[in-house]
């Protein structure tokens, strides 16, 4: 059986919980060897503390590695200390991947999508939020067919997004993000696991993108087509 | 509209949005900052002046079958004037379409309306988005297609942002 590589990019609120639980299933459940990079540039700080899960501080890739590699000695664990950008794409994401893009900006999600269509086989689980609700989109392609939407598709502030890299952002603009909630983060996290699970593991892909809202304590899971090419 | 049989101590027991949902189902309009009281005589009305003037269209062998109704009390707007019985090959009777936005969703009497429409009349109720792209089963659908009875409608919430 091949092994999986899989690629989690962003290892904030979202990805550091991910990163953790992803590993321990992979490690003690899955039955597929697998290999998992890291990819985040920036440093875990006390301000983080609230929302993200890091034995010290320091750069994010790096500490989680050593994390997962202390408690998941059967995976293969790899670090890249650097923000996913139009620069690198290509030498992040590889034919075949799976990507758990956990980043908290649009720019990116449209970056990883545009590079990956190009791609013959890849899967994306990409997750976002906002305070109290948020949302995870599946993207499938394989031999060169889209299964599901690209994460552009049905989502114009994806495909033309007003935000910035977190390498094009001041510290004042790093520093003055709006306010998350863990919990918030913490399901966006479950619900990648949900669709990793199903997509990868039972290969089912019945779904493209699933909402969750937890002020009124509801998620939907929808299948949409993918639109023809114009 | 099909007529509901609500009494007021059901709807007592209900919470707001529970009835502004009630009240949206059955066409009642100017639900904005209205007390509960109000909320449930309003619905109350309705639900009267509905039994009293709705006549319920046969249905068979699957077809849509369309009736012009007041409702709510409202001579105009978007959702006061149709009412839709449709039988499914099983026989149930299909009066509402499941309309979503996001997480939120609900199953509304918008038979026979535009997206378009719908989207405005619904926008508080769901949360929709303004400029959200509408599907429907799942494919894009123009603001001037009109909702049947197979259909399932939803407004794209805009991806989260944050991680």
């Amino acid at each position: 059986m091949d092994s999986l590589s899989i690629k989690i990019i962003g290892l904030g609120g979202i990805g550091s919980i991910l990163a953790e639980k992803l590993a321990r299933f992979l490690n003690f459940t899955s039955d597929q060897k697998a290999e998992i990079t890291l990819i985040d540039g920036d440093e875990y700080e006390v301000k983080n503390v609230e929302r993200q899960e890091f034995s010290t501080l320091g750069s994010k890739s790096l500490v989680k590695a050593r994390d997962l590699y202390e408690k998941f000695k059967d995976l293969s664990i790899e670090h890249n200390n650097s923000y996913v950008s139009i620069m690198n794409v290509h030498d992040i994401i590889k034919d075949g991947d799976i990507v758990m893009l956990a980043v908290d900006n649009h720019k990116t999600r449209k970056i990883v999508s545009d590079f990956a269509s190009t791609l013959e086989n890849i899967t994306i689980i990409s997750g976002g939020n906002e305070l109290t609700d948020g949302n995870i989109q599946i993207f499938v392609r394989k031999e060169g067919r889209d299964l599901t939407p690209n994460l552009t598709a049905y989502h114009p502030e994806i495909e033309t997004p007003a935000d910035k890299l977190p390498s094009e952002m001041t510290c004042e603009e790093l520093a003055n993000s709006s306010p998350q909630l863990f919990f918030t983060n913490l399901s966006v996290a479950t619900i990648m696991c949900w669709a990793f699970y199903n997509v990868v593991t039972l290969k089912k892909v019945d779904s493209s993108e699933i909402y969750f809202d937890i002020g009124i304590m509801k998620t939907d899971s929808k299948f949409r087509e993918v639109p023809r090419a114009a | 509209m099909a007529t509901s049989n609500f009494t007021r101590a059901t709807l007592s027991e209900k919470t707001v949005p529970e009835l502004k949902q009630i009240a949206t189902n059955m066409g009642i309009d100017g639900l904005r900052k209205i007390r509960k009281d109000d909320l449930i005589d309003k619905i109350m009305r309705a639900q009267t002046s509905a039994a009293r003037k709705a006549k319920r269209v046969p249905a068979s062998d699957g077809k849509t079958s369309i009736k012009t109704t007041k409702a709510g009390g409202k001579e105009d707007g978007v959702y006061s004037s149709f009412s839709a019985n449709v039988k499914t090959p099983t026989g149930d009777v299909k009066t509402t379409i499941k309309v979503s936005a996001g997480a939120a969703s609900g199953n509304f009497n918008v038979l026979g309306k535009t997206v378009g429409a719908v989207a405005e009349r619904l926008r508080e109720v769901l949360n929709i988005a303004p400029g959200s792209t509408a599907l429907v089963n799942g494919r894009a659908a123009g603001s001037d297609h009109v909702i049947g009875a197979q259909d399932k409608v939803e407004y794209v919430r805009p991806a989260g942002r944050k991680g």
